[in-house]
């Protein structure tokens, strides 16, 4: 498949996937794994042909998530490899891309990923020693969401899984969307016909979108409309991080000065989201990582982002700022 | 999914966009015209010409927005038998071949 053509796919899933799957329409993206970014065949998860597709395959896997509105070619680097492909050439990382549809809600994603976890790991040609989780924006949340899911579901493959890492994720929530909802509510109230036809359209995003404003990764949580205020790594937060993972968070900011950075975070993602709370929610400091002067889309193809993940993947400290 | 599969996705959207689109802009349309229409319902000399005047006017709407609707569905219905026919043709030219090459295998 062309790139335009999935990247213009990957928009549609983003916005009206909900839509596109509970009607059945065959423009909705199902979820799959690649072996390489812009594979045109998804992987088979059975024993014969995964052997055959991954005949390189080592026992470290890395799982590559992208989040909302993209593909798997958000990971595309400017030299044309990415974070999978290097982590491959560094440390032996045998490289899976997810695709889904962004457009359904975080929580069935992430069952999604789960039940793909499952399957790989059934029919994966050697002995996985160890599953690095990687997720870009919302791919983070689904990430989290499959996570809980597999310890409620007592699955096998979530005891081999090391580290999460979490890209420009938005822990706390994306306050882009909590002004949508707001602005979609003030405008219904408006008796205008031409004012409720604007709603109308603005209200016409997709679950997933909504499930960011407040990072609902259960789709109970989004019928309360409301944020949590407990942390993500205290055991009583709905969906926790899970204390057996690493857990890693890389934050970006399009500027450098504290209030700009305050203000507009990466361009989508607010520091304090992306961080789980500015304290990192008690992550230990190492885990956490700020890289000023990238953009939200930016942190998902950055060398500079790359070393950091290379360096938690090598169980060594991240690089210093401005050290690679 | 296969490529007809996106093919068909693509109409059956299309399909939904006229028609969801249609009736939106309906709704404006009568919303709007029905502004006039009352206050020139509430004057009692004219009351009874405007009230003669609005139910031509939106006789005139549902003949309007109906037939846009019906056309559209008519050229849905006729694209996606087309769609079918163009896949049972593609079937037939790799009869005998396990995979045809727009179909994609089950993955998850």
């Amino acid at each position: 498949m062309g790139r335009k053509l999935d990247a213009s796919l990957a928009i549609l899933n983003g916005v009206i996937g909900d839509f596109l799957e509970k009607t059945g329409n065959g423009l909705a993206t199902e979820m799959s794994l690649f072996a390489e970014v812009g594979g045109d065949v998804p992987l088979v998860l059975q024993r014969g042909p995964l052997a055959q597709r991954l005949p390189a395959a080592t026992g470290r896997v890395v799982v590559l998530v992208h989040g909302l509105m993209t593909t798997e070619q958000i990971w595309t680097m400017a030299d044309g490899t990415d974070y999978g492909a290097r982590l491959s050439r560094d440390l032996g990382y045998t490289p899976l891309y997810l695709r889904y549809n962004s457009g359904r809600q975080i929580g069935e994603n992430g069952a999604g990923l789960s039940d793909a976890l499952a399957a790989l790991t059934d029919a994966y040609p050697v002995a996985i020693d160890e599953i690095v989780l990687l997720g870009h924006s919302m791919g983070g949340l689904v990430v989290r969401s499959a996570c809980h899911l597999a310890r409620q579901d007592g699955r096998a493959w979530l005891s081999r899984v090391k580290r999460a890492i979490y890209i420009g994720t938005p822990h706390l929530g994306a306050p882009m969307e909590r002004i949508g909802r707001v602005v979609t509510s003030a405008l219904r109230v408006v008796d205008d016909p031409y004012t409720r036809l604007v709603s109308d359209i603005a209200n016409l995003r997709s679950a997933g979108i909504k499930d960011l404003g407040h990072a609902d990764l259960r789709p109970e949580d989004r019928a309360r409309d409301r944020g949590w205020s407990i942390s993500v790594t205290d055991p009583r937060h709905p969906v926790p991080l899970l204390p057996e993972i690493e857990h890693y968070l890389v934050a970006a900011s399009v500027a450098e000065h504290p209030l700009l950075v305050a203000l507009f975070g990466d361009s989508i993602v607010p520091l304090e989201s992306a961080t789980a709370g500015l304290d990192g929610a008690g992550l230990p400091p190492g885990h956490v990582r700020h890289l000023p002067r990238l953009s939200h889309l930016a942190i998902a193809r950055s060398p500079e982002v790359y070393e950091t993940v290379r360096a938690w993947c090598a169980g060594e400290a991240a690089p210093a700022a401005g050290a690679s | 999914m296969t490529k007809m599969d996106q093919w068909r996705g693509l109409r059956a959207l299309i399909e939904t966009a006229v028609d969801q689109g249609t009736s939106a802009v309906e709704r404006l349309h009568r919303a709007t015209a029905a502004r006039p229409f009352d206050v020139l319902d509430a004057i009692p000399p004219i009351a009874l010409p405007a009230r003669g005047v609005r139910v031509v006017h939106d006789a005139i709407l549902d003949t309007v927005y109906g037939s846009i609707r019906l056309v559209n569905r008519l050229v849905g219905g006729t694209l996606a038998v087309a769609i079918d026919v163009l896949d049972d043709d593609a079937g037939s030219a790799h009869a005998g071949t396990a995979d045809p090459p727009s179909k994609k295998p089950p993955t998850l």
